[in-house]
């Protein structure tokens, strides 16, 4: 557990001082940023499914502020493993965001859900489907693609 | 001791595919290995296939066979069952003599073997990328069209190179019974001998192993041992008998050339 911990704590660090100008700064501005940074929420997308099916996430735009990201920068990710996790990025309370997915399967994936959460204050949703417990289906050659808005908290 | 070997050089396959607006999943298709892959003599016996569900209606003037061979454990979600998910069940039904099998088996064109996860993951591709915002939504959609055409050509490929060269073993047993396998034990025709006195015609051991080539040849070679009875009298002694068997599979003819871009080929990867 305590590792969970560590790594989780090591993960939203990589977002502090994002703002901070590194040219021209004061301790003022230290503070005012890191005070900044820790109000925010980090918001994180987790795709959980049976192991072992490989599958293939081909899209993930992000909608927000009227701008469209690819947040997988260029390249597909390929995987087998039954969990993955993408980062969808820091922002303050109230900020609408839109997601957009595509997953191709290569096998057949009986179970696959998407879960988003966020930090600050802490909180995790089942998106897909949206009954809690219940899960997709996803035939092997299919594309896969949906759509979340969330606000964040 | 009795040896019986049979050779079958070729079996030519022709294949005609056509394409259809709406794509639809197709779950029956005529593969280059499977059940038809051995000689006749020892088709109620073989399993050496690897699809989930493999029928086999095969009528004859002297020889006729009805055959069902299943592989009920594919459709376990579980990851951990390794070998076992290539085990297979055998039913069959030749000239009233019943057949019950199973098999076990290696296959490492399975989407789960190694090999797969090696080709799987070495699979690479850019991301669908957002629509510019100088780009028009007609240039957006011709984009989309390509980019998911290549992703079908992706996932194609994929199973393509998961069959080219690979390598399939089956260790099986099959257990054969004569018409009646019950009830009391008669001497029919009054020479003191009973004639339902063995209800057990055979017992078969086998081994095969087959290499796919490509989506077009294969070669199959296989080893029988094989315990049996010619009646169920009480006078017949079990023989056992050897036998062997090789088979060429080769497609000599695919009427459309263009086969993997029809939908029917996306949907179902068989020709």
């Amino acid at each position: 557990m305590s590792f969970i911990l560590i790594t989780l704590k090591i993960k939203n660090m990589k977002h502090l001082f994002q703002n901070l100008n590194i040219k021209r700064f004061t301790s003022e501005d230290i503070k005012n940023i890191f005070e900044e940074d820790i109000n925010k929420s980090d918001v994180n997308l987790t795709f959980k499914w049976t192991p072992s099916r490989q599958i293939i996430f081909y899209k993930l735009h992000l909608n927000v502020s009227g701008q469209t990201i690819d947040l997988l920068n260029g390249s597909s990710v390929n995987t087998e493993i039954g969990t993955n996790t993408f980062n969808i990025g820091t922002y303050d309370d109230s900020v609408d965001l839109e997601i957009n997915y595509g997953i191709l399967a290569l096998v057949a994936v009986p179970r696959i859900i998407s879960l988003l959460s966020q930090t600050n204050p802490t909180a995790a949703y089942q998106v897909s489907p949206k009954d809690p417990g219940k899960t997709n289906k996803i035939e092997s050659g299919d594309k896969f693609e949906e759509s979340i808005k969330y606000k964040v908290q | 001791m009795k040896t019986s070997i049979q050779i079958i050089i070729l079996i030519f396959i022709a294949t005609e595919l056509k394409a259809q607006n709406e794509p639809t999943k197709g779950h029956i298709y005529n593969s280059i290995v499977g059940t038809n892959s051995e000689p006749i003599i020892y088709n109620s016996v073989n399993l050496n296939t690897y699809e989930l569900l493999t029928t086999n209606l095969q009528v004859s003037k002297e020889d006729n066979l009805q055959k069902i061979v299943f592989a009920p454990l594919k459709l376990v979600d579980a990851d951990n069952i390794g070998f076992l998910r290539e085990t297979r069940i055998n039913l069959a039904q030749n000239n009233g003599i019943s057949t019950f099998g199973v098999g076990f088996g290696y296959d490492n064109s399975s989407p789960f073997s190694k090999r797969a996860e090696e080709i799987f993951g070495s699979i690479a591709f850019p991301s669908l990328r957002p629509k510019s915002p100088d780009e028009n939504d007609l240039m957006y959609e011709i984009y989309k069209s390509t980019f998911y055409s290549m992703l079908d050509s992706i996932y194609a490929d994929t199973y393509v190179r998961l069959i080219q060269n690979s390598f399939k073993m089956t260790v099986a047993y099959n257990h054969s019974f004569f018409e009646i396998i019950g009830g009391d034990k008669m001497d029919f025709d009054n020479d003191s001998i009973i004639d339902n006195y063995y209800s057990t015609e055979s017992n078969n051991f086998s081994i095969g192993g087959t290499y796919v080539f490509s989506l077009l040849t294969a070669i199959n070679i296989s080893l029988h041992y094989n315990l049996k009875y010619s009646s169920p009298k009480q006078s017949e002694r079990k023989v056992d008998y050897i036998g062997g068997s090789f088979s060429f599979a080769q497609r000599i003819v695919v009427l459309n050339n263009q086969y993997r871009t029809t939908p029917d080929y996306l949907k179902s990867l068989f020709m």
